[in-house]
């Protein structure tokens, strides 16, 4: 096998996709890139949230530091974010991290006037940028607008107030939580299963549903003509050898056989509504390839610094 | 527990906790004092650090020779009251007013509030009342010649609660002696005297009624007390009688009239002197009867104005003040000692760390301070008699181990009022006894006729009075029939008496039918089987004494190896009433290994959690507060019953257990960093500073300072107002000022400075005015951020804890493949095996199952000794995991709570299944921001010129003698050197060689004038010159590097005469 | 003496009412005469939230 090549071409097969969930299957290639991506899609796809708060006032419950950091957890719509600079390298603003090129600015004024409590919630955020909102939760479908408040920041009683100015940042989610795109995101190793259908044979019906039921997951099930054992969803299984063991224990071991493909993954993501899971993916992807160029070019450190900005210098330094 | 918007949750299971705090204090207010209230409002008293007090009037009536009884009402000061007692505005408010006094919703009151700090009246175990104990004490035989180390002895109180312990000592010739004290003195009397002096009496009628236990046709059989030798001795006790020649009632009377001439005051000061047992509260009596007395001596004359003169100068205030003191300093100031063990410690500040600590306060119940020195351990031990009264679980660990105990759930404290909250009528309860046991066939005693003894009759008594007896071939169908009649609500006879019933046995507890209906006793209640009942009728109150002969069963499925000729007539109600509120709350607690259960109850109590609704209000002087509690998901019953949702103390964290990194080991945990910016127990404290100028300036004169910012350097600190005060919601920084205070005298300003090495926020500013009109006094809250950080301090509800030591990123950590789960929290899997805390394992398996499917779980404990009483009410009667893996399994879960999980680093399938699920997990307050200690150079010792110790001031941890020793072992002489000689004093001194002194060293003045100013250049350093004083040249002096303590030891020899010498030789010559 | 610093406003922890008062002020609330007043919030306090 000398001087093969190892690399190989991936491919993605969409299954579903919606803004906010997305599931993929990742063939032809190994654990390696999966969880690479994985990784990226959680730690680094940068998104803007709320990073400064200078509070005028605040009569409410909760102290300054708590509606802060519920403000800096709300999700904001970032699809500017991958252009948008990181405000520590920017050189419009000194440093300061409050121009345009490097932070969207929010302000929120309410005051409770009447007897019923007030929620404030992230629908009461102003921007100052139209593409840099609050997620709005609310679903398209059902067009009854007054039941979609946002995501609640707190609650006033009569005579309370809250007054704030914010800033928000573009960051990832390695430095603080609020950045993360990802609710969720996981792969599994997709499972190959053989049924040893000659064995399944020496079972009695009442053995076979035993042992079908012995998997937490639906995976098999009995054909009610032929009660043939079959495998109806193979990806429902979890990898908890249930069915081997409870084939181990009643005497037929090698009923089934298991195997979890190692070039072959089924992803789930699912995004806290920043950016739409396709772009998610898609800025994942970028993001690794743009670590791999700097790996690559890293025995040059000046010009790669020069060329990849704060990434070159991120991936030295840690 | 979902509570509807609007709905008011129920506090009244809550209130019944403190209740008997309040009762006492009710009582002594129904008992003695016309207070008035002043209409204060409580959380001022808490923000203004001032008491909640009341003007106390008392009326006070004159007689003088039979004259004409004068009425007068006099100010006796304020008084501090109780909260949510009877005088309080609180009182009866529901929850909805008590928010708009700016009180917990749930206030149960049952503490006072003196200078802003709510203090409660500890509980004290004291000997049962009017009931007498025999002793043997080797003590007692050391008392005088003659004497035994056998003595019974009887605690007496009276219905104003005041008491006195008698004892009879036994003597070796026989006889007995009677003993009291008084005054810190002991007086013995011989007992016959007594006898005869109470009543006209015969010496025939004394024999008889001696000997009357002792009945010759029962030789030796159960339930005889007494032997011939009884006669023998009241013989005797009659025989010292005749030899004094004493032989009627004056005669003995007059003889102990003669010998106690000089101390006849004194007997009555202790007439007056108000005993309380466990309710502290009638101490406030007792101190007011003492005032009384003491100024009842001074008037002699009749008229008003000049007696009133009189009181005035005998300023009646104190009596408030005395009580307010004790109340504040738990120290109790009297001269007759009450019969009480102990001086101080009577009270204690009700911390609000907590709803669980602040709950504890009111249920724990102390042995005794006197008994905490004693060696012994058997004070220490859980008797058969506080089975259901005192949890056997919650009891601190270690020095105060089985002395500070805490009353169980349903134990409680008889009171002077019914369970109508109506006062009890002691007389009507005592007549009515007697008259519905002499229905029922007792003989009443009369005096004169001796009564029948055991084992032919038993003798009642009614709070420690003979009143009769009973053929004991009826007694046992007399008490069940007084239990029924104690049960039913229709009878006169209050269902908290005691029915002491103590049967003939073989040398067992002396026989007798007691009977108690005093206040302060423990009762708890149990079901009374052998009454028929249809639901809450047949619940009885039992008390600790009378328990100890019933025959009670427990739930735990068995007849406790009972014998079927005595079968139980009583049963508990449910195995969980053994244990106290806070034992109550873990889960399963029945499936732990019990120490675990006893660590989890310590740290329940110093738990960071939600401490109070009314944060905005308080102005606690720490207050410790979790940002984002949640409600557990596996819960007891107990804790919806309590409302402990109103405060609840951890988080529900998603655990798995696993050894990730290394960084889990030795109980170390491991906390996803992303969790906890998301807010997992993210925390605060509030701290407030009190800054009275008042206080301060008691030394200068008043009223000179003020707060005010200083003109000179306005700029200086932008952290401070023009007011002199910080800007509200500001950032403070370590050693950066936030108050001013300004001295108009000296014109000089003070500024306070933060301490510490966190930046604070100011959270509030309070103004005060503290009696005079100017600004005086101000609160200054400041609220310091705690979020988790490395060596924060975190426990599960099961006596495991553990310390953060990494806040490890989220893509790092373990996930599942199937839901992309990443733990919260992982701990070690070597937590389990050796402290067998399965219930903890459950908690993790029951709670994944109840977020499945959205439910709360039930985790009250002994779940399989009750249900096989009510079989039938549960489909499922399987084993409790059984229940718990098929909820898993029917979510598609593992049956066991495993799960697959992969590397978060390889996202490589992790060799084992890993056991994940959500656990309750609590901060503990112990954080490492406020323990660190860290020093490179700083203050030194000023004697011994060595660094100091204590964190507070800078100081560094000792290198001592064992960490010498080790570093010795390694051979690291060059780092020892550094730490203790480079690091510590390192100091050159020099010494004469010719004399071997150096403290005879002393610097010459180098003439600098001649030196100065050669060619322009700058002088240059002149060699110090020194001299031996001692041999005046400095011709062998050397300078030898040494510890500054060994010059200083040298110096201290000095002083006592004692010179010290030492010989220098050069290094070449320390080989030969 | 030195010139007057400005007045600094308080709220009163009863009635909450706001009570504008300068050194030397009866502290007391001019609405209701409750005596404990709370410092009022003024200046913005900038809080970086990491």
């Amino acid at each position: 096998m000398e001087g093969a090549s190892y690399a190989r071409m991936p491919r993605v097969k969409i299954r579903e996709l919606k803004d906010d969930y997305a599931k993929f299957e990742l063939r032809d290639t190994d654990a390696s890139i999966a969880n690479a991506l994985r990784r990226v899609m959680i730690a680094e796809v940068p998104t803007i949230a709320i990073d400064l708060v200078e509070i005028e006032v605040n009569s409410s419950v909760l102290n300054d530091e708590f509606i802060a950091h519920r403000l800096g957890l709300i999700p904001l719509t970032s699809e500017r974010a991958m252009s948008m600079r990181f405000s520590r390298d920017c050189d419009a603003c000194d440093g300061d991290g409050q121009c345009e090129f490097c932070s969207v600015e929010f302000h929120l004024r309410v005051k409770c006037m009447t007897d019923q409590t007030l929620d404030v919630s992230s629908k009461d955020l102003y921007s100052s940028d139209p593409s840099v909102v609050p997620v709005d939760f609310s679903d398209p479908a059902s067009s009854d607008s007054s039941e979609s408040r946002g995501v609640i920041i707190v609650k006033l009683r009569r005579g309370q107030e809250l007054r704030l100015r914010a800033i928000a940042r573009k960051g990832i989610g390695k430095d603080h939580a609020k950045w993360s795109p990802a609710a969720t995101v996981t792969f599994m190793y997709e499972p190959e299963i053989h049924i040893n259908e000659d064995l399944m044979e020496t079972l009695t019906l009442e053995e076979k549903r035993e042992w079908v039921d012995s998997s937490p997951t639906r995976v098999f099930e009995i054909d009610p003509v032929t009660q043939q054992v079959m495998v109806v969803d193979a990806e429902a299984y979890s990898y908890d050898d249930e069915v081997l063991k409870k084939a181990e224990a009643m005497g037929k071991p090698g009923l089934v056989e298991i195997i979890a493909r190692q070039d072959s993954f089924i992803f789930t993501v699912e995004s806290t509504g920043a950016i739409k899971t396709s772009q998610l993916v898609l800025n994942a992807i970028e993001i690794l390839k743009q670590k791999l160029d700097a790996v690559r070019l890293s025995e040059d450190t000046v010009e790669a610094d020069d060329q990849f900005g704060e990434l070159g210098a991120h991936m030295r330094g840690g | 527990m979902v509570v509807k918007p609007g709905s008011v949750p129920d506090f009244e299971a809550l209130r019944e906790l403190f209740k008997h705090h309040i009762e006492s204090f009710d009582h002594m207010v129904d008992a003695g004092l016309d207070t008035a209230i002043r209409h204060i409002k409580a959380v001022e008293c808490r923000q203004a650090k001032i008491s909640y007090t009341g003007k106390l009037t008392i009326d006070v009536c004159f007689q003088y020779n039979d004259g004409p009884v004068i009425r007068e009402t006099l100010n006796f000061g304020q008084f501090p009251i109780m909260l949510q007692s009877k005088l309080c505005n609180l009182r009866g408010a529901d929850p909805k007013k008590l928010v708009s006094y700016k009180e917990e919703a749930s206030e149960m009151g049952g503490y006072f509030v003196l200078n802003g700090l709510e203090r409660v009246i500890r509980l004290l175990i004291m000997p049962k009342r009017n009931y007498p104990t025999s002793m043997v004490r080797n003590s007692f035989s050391e008392r005088r010649e003659g004497y035994t180390d056998k003595a019974v002895v009887i605690r007496c109180v009276r219905a104003d609660q005041s008491s006195l312990s008698i004892r009879l000592y036994y003597l070796r010739n026989g006889s007995a002696r009677l003993g009291f004290w008084l005054r810190g003195r002991e007086y013995l009397l011989p007992v016959g005297i007594v006898l005869k002096a109470l009543i006209k009496t015969s010496d025939r009628e004394i024999y008889v009624k001696l000997t009357s236990c002792y009945n010759e046709k029962y030789a030796k059989g159960k339930g005889v007390v007494g032997t011939q030798l009884v006669g023998e001795r009241a013989k005797i006790i009659l025989d010292e009688l005749r030899d004094l020649s004493l032989f009627t009632q004056d005669q003995c009377l007059e003889y102990i009239g003669e010998h106690f001439q000089p101390i006849m005051p004194e007997l009555k000061q202790a007439s007056y002197s108000i005993e309380k047992l466990e309710d502290w509260l009638q101490k406030g009596r007792r101190l007011i009867m003492d005032e009384i007395d003491k100024k009842s001596q001074k008037f002699d004359i009749s008229d008003i104005a000049q007696v009133k003169k009189i009181m005035d100068k005998n300023s009646s205030k104190q009596v408030s003040a005395a009580v307010e003191n004790m109340l504040k300093t738990g120290r109790l100031v009297t001269q007759t000692g009450l019969d009480l063990q102990q001086r101080a410690g009577y009270t204690v500040q009700a911390e609000r760390l907590n709803f669980l600590r602040f709950i504890s306060h009111f249920r724990s119940v102390h042995r005794g301070a006197s008994f905490a020195g004693l060696r012994t351990t058997t004070v220490r031990k859980l008797l058969p008699e506080s089975w259901g009264f005192l949890c056997p679980v919650h009891t601190p660990d270690g020095e105060p181990c089985g002395l500070l105990n805490h009353l169980t759930r349903t134990c409680r404290i008889t009171s002077f009022f019914d369970s109508q909250g109506k006062i009890k009528d002691y007389f009507k309860i005592k007549k009515s006894i007697e008259d519905i046991l002499k229905e029922v066939g007792m003989t009443p005693s009369v005096p004169n006729t001796p009564l029948p003894g055991p084992p032919e009759a038993l003798t009642v008594l009614l709070d420690g009075c003979v009143i009769g007896c009973i053929a004991s071939s009826e007694v046992e169908k007399v008490v069940a029939y007084i239990r029924e009649l104690k049960v039913s609500s229709a009878s006169v006879i209050p269902d908290d008496m005691e029915v002491g019933y103590v049967p003939l046995s073989m040398g067992g507890a002396y026989p007798g039918l007691y009977l108690s209906t005093s206040p302060s006793r423990f009762v708890r209640p149990v079901k009374n089987i052998s009454i028929p009942s249809n639901g809450n009728e047949n619940i009885e109150l039992i008390g600790p004494f009378e328990q100890v002969f019933m025959e009670i069963r427990c739930l735990d499925g068995g007849d406790g190896g009972r014998k079927s000729s005595f079968p139980a007539t009583h049963e508990e109600i449910h195995p969980t009433e053994m244990l106290s509120v806070v034992a109550n709350l873990t889960p399963w607690s029945d499936h732990n290994q019990s120490p675990r259960n006893m660590y989890q109850c310590q740290m329940a109590k110093q738990t960071m959690a939600f401490s109070s609704q009314t944060i905005q209000h308080r102005a606690d002087q720490k207050l410790y507060h979790l940002q984002t509690p949640q409600t557990p998901i596996v819960r007891t019953s107990t804790y919806s019953k309590y409302n402990i949702d109103e405060f609840p103390t951890g988080t529900n964290a998603i655990v798995a257990v696993l050894a990730y990194t290394g960084y889990d080991m030795e109980d170390a945990m491991i906390l996803n960093k992303s969790s906890v910016e998301r807010g997992m127990f993210h925390g605060q404290i509030y701290q407030t500073e009190t800054i009275d100028l008042t206080e301060q300036s008691r030394k200068s004169d008043q009223s000179s300072r003020m707060f005010r910012k200083s003109n000179v350097e306005k700029s200086a600190h932008p952290s401070i107002d023009s007011d002199g005060l910080p800007h509200v919601g500001q950032m403070i920084r370590p050693d950066e000022p936030y108050c001013s205070i300004y001295n108009e005298v000296t014109s000089s300003t003070h500024t306070f400075k933060r301490k510490g090495s966190e930046a604070v926020y100011v959270d509030y500013v309070a103004v005060d005015v503290k009696n005079s009109k100017q600004l005086q006094k101000v609160n200054i809250r400041f609220r310091h951020p705690r979020n988790p950080v490395i060596g924060d301090k975190f426990s599960s509800r099961h006596g495991q804890k553990g310390v953060c030591s990494q806040l490890w990123p989220d893509v790092d950590m373990p996930f599942s493949g199937n839901t992309g789960m990443r733990p919260d929290l992982i701990i070690n899997p070597h937590a389990f095996p050796s402290r067998m805390t399965i219930a903890m394992l459950l908690e993790s398996v029951a709670a994944k199952g109840g977020s499945l499917r959205g439910e709360f779980v039930d985790a009250t404990p002994f779940r399989s000794s009750v249900k096989k009483d009510d079989e039938g009410s549960d489909s499922k009667s399987g084993s409790l995991v059984d229940d718990l893996g098929l909820i898993l399994k029917e979510k598609g879960f593992n049956y066991h709570g495993l799960e697959v999980l992969y590397s978060g680093v390889y996202g490589t399938e992790l060799t084992c299944e890993i056991f994940i699920g959500p656990v309750y997990y609590q901060r503990l307050r112990h954080m490492v921001s406020d323990k660190f200690q860290v020093r490179s150079t700083g203050t030194i010792d000023q004697v011994t010129r060595q660094p100091i110790k204590g964190r507070k001031r800078g100081g560094g941890i000792r290198f001592g003698e064992m960490e010498r020793d080790s570093l010795l072992a390694h051979g690291a002489a060059y780092l020892l050197h550094d730490r203790l000689h480079t690091c510590s004093d390192y100091h050159i001194a020099d010494v004469c060689s010719l004399c071997g002194s150096m403290l005879t060293t002393t610097f010459i003045e180098p003439q600098k004038r001649p030196v100065r100013q050669i060619g322009g250049l700058p002088p240059g350093r002149t060699a110090k010159k020194v001299t031996c004083h001692a041999c005046q040249t400095s011709r062998g002096m050397e300078t030898v590097a040494m510890p500054y303590v060994f010059r200083y030891l040298a110096a201290e020899l000095a002083a006592m005469n004692i010179k010290m010498t030492l010989k220098l030789t050069d290094g070449a010559e320390v080989g030969a | 003496m030195d010139p007057q610093p400005e007045p600094v406003s308080y709220i009163c922890g009863d009635c909450g009412m706001e009570n504008t008062l300068k050194p030397g002020d009866v502290i007391q609330c001019r609405e209701c005469g409750y005596r404990i007043l709370y410092k009022k919030r003024t200046r913005r306090s900038k809080l970086q939230f990491r």
